[in-house]
């Protein structure tokens, strides 16, 4: 009985050991941006902090992987850069650029979802 | 002995050992001269590059017309920014060979990648309309201009201990930290960004030269050169260069000639 639990166990511990967390994206994790009407605010509630900020404020980027299985998108942080190369992050796990224009009023006036690893 | 050899269409006979002879040669003066042979391999992008900006990129961008914002429309998010955003750069990484060291017993799986860096340099106007675009192989560590107002004259990669004076004996470890990043001197302030910051946000460390009482610089065996500036109130600061050489001795010694010169204005130049 005692060998069996412990054989039962080891399988369970290293199916556990071989499992990883799989990343889950969303197929309609862009459909809410509508040029014209989307408010930043909308935007940073839907996507959290943006990777990058520009023209004060006006351009956010954001680095979104992409799931084959789920035929979706997930948001990536930008990873520092290597020791070697300091201000350059790497675009790890990171399929495609989505850029952000603002108007004065913070309604998204236009975007692009730019594939940076064709 | 009966010799191996190999046919020649115009001597007739090549022997083997007069190959073993010249690659010996070839593989003793390489160690010789440089210890290493570079092996060129097909060149492929390094894991995390973008491979979305090549030479033909620059054609996507229209001086004098496009804005950031078209640049940024079209290739992405750029992999860095000068402090001023009057310049972007979006960068590629391709392994072009590896590195055989000559002695090393390898199989061949942890040989140095050879890398060959593409950058394409976006420079933009006041309006944020692009003057100029260029695409180059030369390696680019950070994107200068200015910041708070005033134009970079001096800055380098560094190492920021903040609170500390490296040239005395250091706190045990853990009750200071060292922050990786870039240092940046204008006429008026020095300004220190984290690495991990873009350089046209808000860097961690900004110092304006009237607080400043007194700044040196050192070079000993267990630093690299270092600047070293202590405030009116009694705080340190000290910045490591990430290189050893004269030239990084020189880049010290510049950056801390400049702030003598603001907080001692009337101090005769030696």
């Amino acid at each position: 009985m005692n060998s069996k639990f412990l054989l039962v166990l080891t399988l369970v511990l290293a199916l556990v050991g071989c499992a990883t967390t799989q990343i889950k994206g969303h197929a309609d994790l862009l459909e809410f941006l509508a040029d014209g009407k989307t408010s930043k605010e909308e935007v940073l509630m839907k996507l959290g902090q943006p990777s990058g900020k520009f023209e004060s404020e006006k351009i956010l980027t954001y680095r979104l992987g992409f799931d084959s299985h789920s035929r979706g998108y997930y948001v990536v942080e930008r990873a520092p850069g290597m020791g070697h190369e300091p201000t350059w992050a790497a675009w790890m796990n990171t399929k495609y650029s989505l850029v952000l224009v603002f108007d004065n009023k913070d309604v998204l006036r236009k975007h692009s979802l730019v594939e940076v690893l064709k | 002995m009966k010799s191996i050899s190999f046919r020649n269409s115009k001597s007739g006979r090549l022997k083997l050992p007069i190959l073993f002879g010249a690659l010996v040669w070839v593989i003793a003066l390489a160690g010789l001269t440089s210890g290493c042979v570079f092996i060129p391999t097909p060149h492929y992008y390094a894991v995390g590059s973008r491979r979305n900006v090549t030479e033909h990129s620059t054609n996507l961008i229209q001086t004098g017309a496009d804005t950031i914002e078209d640049v940024m429309l079209k290739l992405g998010e750029p992999d860095a920014v000068s402090p001023d955003e009057r310049r972007i750069a979006y960068g590629s990484k391709k392994i072009v060979g590896q590195l055989f060291v000559v002695g090393v017993d390898t199989d061949g799986s942890d040989l140095p990648d050879v890398t060959q860096y593409r950058f394409l340099n976006v420079l933009l106007d006041d309006k944020g309309v692009v003057t100029n675009r260029m695409f180059s192989k030369q390696q680019i560590s950070m994107l200068t201009g200015s910041i708070g107002g005033g134009k970079i004259k001096i800055s380098f990669q560094s190492e920021w201990y903040p609170g500390v004076d490296v040239s005395k004996p250091l706190p045990p470890w853990g009750q200071y930290r060292i922050v990786s990043g870039n240092l940046m001197l204008t006429e008026s302030a020095l300004y220190f960004a984290e690495e991990s910051q873009w350089l046209n946000e808000q860097p961690a460390l900004s110092l304006r030269y009237d607080s400043v009482a007194e700044c040196r610089w050192v070079k000993d065996g267990v630093v690299s050169p270092t600047l070293i500036v202590r405030t009116k109130d009694n705080h340190f600061h000290s910045f490591t260069t990430r290189d050893w050489g004269q030239s990084a001795q020189n880049t010290v010694q510049s950056a801390c000639g400049l702030i003598q010169s603001k907080i001692n204005p009337t101090q005769p130049e030696k």
